[in-house]
């Protein structure tokens, strides 16, 4: 896109009436004193292509003032250009007038804004299509960058400036970086795509959480030193050897306990005792039945004799037991004989008695009558008479009976007591004979115990005449042997009271001399803990340690990189310029690198350091560099180009000087030549 | 096959690594060792406590794994985190990974200065002394001599008299730094048949002659003889 400003045309725009500017796309110089309108030309300028004056304000004042400062109303304001256009021309025309209205019934005019009239080549457009058209030519940010020569160093931010130029001049791919250089290529492996910056920060960040760690760790090695046991004086083999030894006491002494406390010598000699009790046993039963066999005659004799006393005495009492029997039967029948006699006396007296009995004589009374005394008549008197008779015949007759039943009574008894009377003299004799059997029986028995005594006497005397067993000589042998056992046993155990005690004692010691060992020992444990504890935690520093080495080495690689950046970059981009330099890095503290972008001259700042006419040309050479990059070529109006000195550098675009001149009260434009 | 890498020697920092193969063992630590690999160095040896062999001793403590080794001297003048360190005695040989390294007396105005005579895996045998104005040893088989050579008596005199160097500090030089023709007698009073290759270390700026040293070395070894310099990026 190629601009070229060939005709201008201003009215009552700002404080000028009427202007007209013909460069015909020529260079040219417009000089005046301070106020004569250098800007507004330029202001007029953007003010036809955007509605805005050269800062991009499109509220600015435009409008002609009066001797008081009012705008002058009902003024047509015109700006027109005729612009050749890649080498057609084209005219563009911006015209606002006043919109004044009458109200109805009203008779003043009312302001109602401003209208805008747009035109392209005479034709009416509206607005926006002619704002599209302009838009179409250049973008009004180009445009500012390409007409001002402030504009790039003064107006745009560092860090627009810097994207601009980067993309401009292409920035540098990491990788060209990396491979400028060959102490760089490990980065190629180590990046990953990830960005320098990106992985600085990274590892900036990760070296001082290392290094607090590293810190961390001196603390907590600090800490597992001091918690490891002191034992400089002890020696862990030794003390092993030590209990070992002292377990291997410790058994003995116990089986050394065990076997006093059985008792195997005793055990021997309880049984060695009680074999000498039934020593003394069997010994004894043999000499009891040598003693016994010794009297067997006289005993077996003894004992006939007395089953012969005990028959005698049998006999005798037989005997006895016959004669009382006897004695019985008689004493029974002599009470018999007794009853009979007395039976008999008592018969004889009945007899008497029944005998001497005689029916009274007839008494003549019983003929008269008792009370009155008057005898019975005869007949009656018969009567009596006759039954008196009977009477006495039915009395005779019942005397006679009784006396005769007595009398045979009497010698039915007469002859039991005969019988009575020889029984009697029977047993007596049979008494008699017994009697003298018995008293015979008696006579032997009482030989037989005499004999029986006598033979006791005998055994006993023999019995008597062997020594008894506890005088033998073994039994005495015997006994003397078990008391030398006993007082062996007790001379042991003894012994064994006082020996276990004290085993048991040199067992205590040899216990609390283990539980020592083994405390130590577990000083050992405890060492190899906190040693092992301290080691790890030394070996976790040292890969701290050999982390925090890696990061230093490869933020010592990543600032190399930055360094041969920052030199591939700027001496890239100072390349396209002809006088200006770019400082593109600020170097930081931690090593990285600050973007920024400040155009130089001769090495100092644009801003503040260099002199304005030095500004001057570092911004025509900005711009020409812009320019021929983007491919963009408008007219450049350099403010203030009295003050430029020196050309450094020409424009390479149609330019338009605008020169302050003392005296010059009207505006004189001199054409140069020379424009591209 | 031993090579030896140089990264300083001079009174302005002292420090070298005895590369065997993979493994390497630095030489003292007077040098900032950025930039410099020091993941396969087995640990590093300190002669004695001044900042020119000792000042990055702490950076190697914070910056790898690595151990060092040094007096008990040396470490009370330093104070190192008691963890990192190994303290060693002269003729007590310890072990560096497969270095053996058995430390000896060296005469220097310090506490307990050693002198390291190493043997590397494959039987090769480095003495390294600096810092010392005579060594009462001698020992076998060396096959790499690392030894100081700090200057000639003859310089030192001249500098002197012209005045560029004080009394006080001959004096001090005297008594603390190997002079050429000491180094001289104490090369011949070894068995140099195994002699591969002698290293002349931390020349006197002013009172020393590497030209002249490394000459007069040569015509009484008969084997290469490097003066080692700082090494350059």
């Amino acid at each position: 896109m190629k601009i070229k400003l060939m005709k201008m045309k201003i009215r009552n725009f700002k404080a000028v009436k009427e202007f007209d500017f013909n460069p015909e796309g020529e260079n040219a110089s417009i000089y005046g004193q301070m106020g004569t309108g250098k800007s507004t030309i330029y202001d007029a300028f953007w003010f036809a292509l955007f509605g805005k004056n050269s800062l991009g304000d499109s509220k600015f004042q435009w409008k002609p003032k009066d001797k008081n400062n009012e705008s002058i109303h009902h003024l047509e304001t015109e700006i027109q250009l005729v612009l050749e256009v890649n080498g057609e021309e084209v005219t563009l025309s911006r015209m606002v007038s006043e919109n004044w209205v009458r109200k109805t019934g009203s008779s003043n005019e009312e302001y109602q804004g401003d209208v805008t009239t747009c035109r392209i080549n005479g034709l009416k457009k509206k607005v926006s299509d002619y704002k599209k058209y302009i838009d179409s030519l250049i973008d009004e940010e180009t445009f500012k960058q390409l007409t001002n020569v402030y504009y790039f160093s003064d107006v745009m931010k560092d860090k627009e400036r810097r994207k601009m130029l980067f993309e401009l001049v292409g920035n540098l791919d990491d990788n060209a970086v990396i491979h400028s250089k060959k102490s760089l290529e490990p980065l190629k492996e180590f990046l990953k795509g990830i960005s320098v910056d990106d992985k600085r920060e990274q590892l900036i960040e990760e070296r001082s959480k290392t290094n607090a760690d590293i810190k961390e760790w001196d603390i907590r090695i600090d800490e597992a030193d001091r918690n490891i046991p002191i034992i400089d004086d002890l020696n862990e083999d030794e003390l092993k050897k030590e209990k070992e030894e002292s377990l291997q006491k410790e058994d003995s002494l116990y089986q050394e306990l065990s076997t006093l406390k059985n008792g195997g010598f005793i055990s021997k000699k309880r049984s060695e005792l009680s074999e000498c009790d039934s020593q003394i046993m069997v010994m004894k039963n043999d000499y009891q039945l040598n003693i016994r066999n010794a009297a067997s005659e006289l005993i077996e004799k003894k004992q006939t004799v007395y089953s012969q006393f005990l028959e005698a005495k049998n006999k005798v009492q037989g005997l006895y037991t016959s004669i009382r029997d006897i004695q019985g039967d008689k004493d029974w029948t002599r009470k018999q004989l007794v009853m009979n006699e007395k039976q008999v006396e008592e018969l004889r007296n009945e007899y008497k008695k029944i005998h001497s009995k005689q029916i009274e004589p007839f008494d003549e009374h019983v003929l008269v009558c008792t009370y009155c005394n008057r005898p019975f008549d005869e007949e009656e008197q018969e009567d009596i008479q006759a039954t008196y008779e009977e009477e006495a015949k039915t009395f005779n007759t019942k005397k006679a009976e009784n006396l005769e039943s007595i009398n045979e009574t009497g010698k039915a008894v007469s002859e039991k007591t005969t019988q009575f009377k020889e029984d009697i003299e029977g047993f007596d004799e049979k008494i008699e004979k017994l009697e003298k059997q018995s008293e015979e029986s008696e006579q032997e028995a009482d030989r037989l115990y005499i004999e029986l005594k006598k033979l006791e006497r005998q055994i006993e005397e023999k019995k008597t005449s062997i020594t008894p067993f506890e005088e033998t000589e073994a039994y005495i042998e015997m006994i003397q042997k078990k008391k030398m056992i006993q007082s062996e046993i007790d001379n042991e155990q003894q012994s064994i009271a006082t020996s276990t005690v004290g085993i048991q004692e040199e067992i205590k010691e040899v216990k609390e001399n283990i539980a020592r060992i083994n405390e130590d020992l577990s000083k050992f444990t405890s060492l190899g803990k906190s040693k092992e504890r301290k080691d790890d935690l030394i070996s976790e520093q040292k890969e701290k340690t050999i982390r925090a080495g890696e990061i230093e080495k490869w933020l010592f690689l990543l600032d190399e990189f930055t360094r041969t950046k920052v030199s591939l970059l700027t001496e890239r981009i100072n390349s396209e310029f002809e006088i200006t330099q770019f400082k593109l890095f600020e170097p930081l503290q931690n090593g990285s690198l600050k973007e920024v972008c400040e155009p130089l001259f001769k090495g100092l700042e644009f801003t503040g350091a260099i002199s304005n006419g030095e500004r001057v040309n570092v911004g025509i050479d900005i711009i020409n560099t812009i320019s021929r990059l983007k491919g963009v070529h408008v007219p450049i109006f350099i403010d203030n180009a009295e003050s430029v000195t020196v050309w450094h550098i020409e424009p390479s675009n149609q330019a338009i000087k605008l020169i302050a001149q003392e005296g010059q009260t009207k505006l004189n434009i001199k054409n140069d030549k020379g424009a591209a | 096959m031993i090579t030896i890498d140089v990264i300083g020697s001079s009174s302005k920092g002292n420090a070298y690594l005895i590369n065997e193969g993979e493994r390497s063992l630095l030489l003292e630590a007077g040098m900032n060792l950025k930039g410099i690999d020091l993941s396969t160095t087995d640990g590093c040896l300190i002669t004695h406590e001044h900042g020119d062999h000792s000042k990055y001793a702490m950076d190697i403590i914070k910056k790898t794994g690595m151990d060092i080794y040094l007096s008990m001297g040396t470490q009370e003048a330093l104070q190192l985190p008691k963890h990192r360190i190994k303290m060693v005695q002269a003729f007590k040989e310890f072990k560096v990974g497969s270095w053996l390294v058995l430390p000896f007396p060296t005469e220097h105005d310090v506490n307990e200065p050693l002198g390291f005579f190493i043997q590397s895996k494959e039987g090769e045998c480095i003495l390294f002394a600096t810092d010392t104005f005579y060594i009462r040893y001698t020992f076998p088989g060396v096959t790499h001599m690392l030894i100081e050579c700090n200057y000639a008596l003859d310089i030192l005199n001249e500098n002197v008299h012209s005045g560029r160097i004080g009394n006080y500090l001959k004096k001090r030089i005297l008594t603390s730094h190997f002079e050429l023709n000491n180094v001289k007698n104490f090369l011949l009073s070894n068995d140099l048949s195994h002699l591969k290759e002698v290293w002349l270390l931390h020349l006197s700026n002013n009172n020393a002659d590497e030209g002249r040293f490394k000459k007069e070395i040569q015509e009484i070894t008969g084997i290469p003889v490097y003066i080692a310099s700082e090494r350059k990026e």
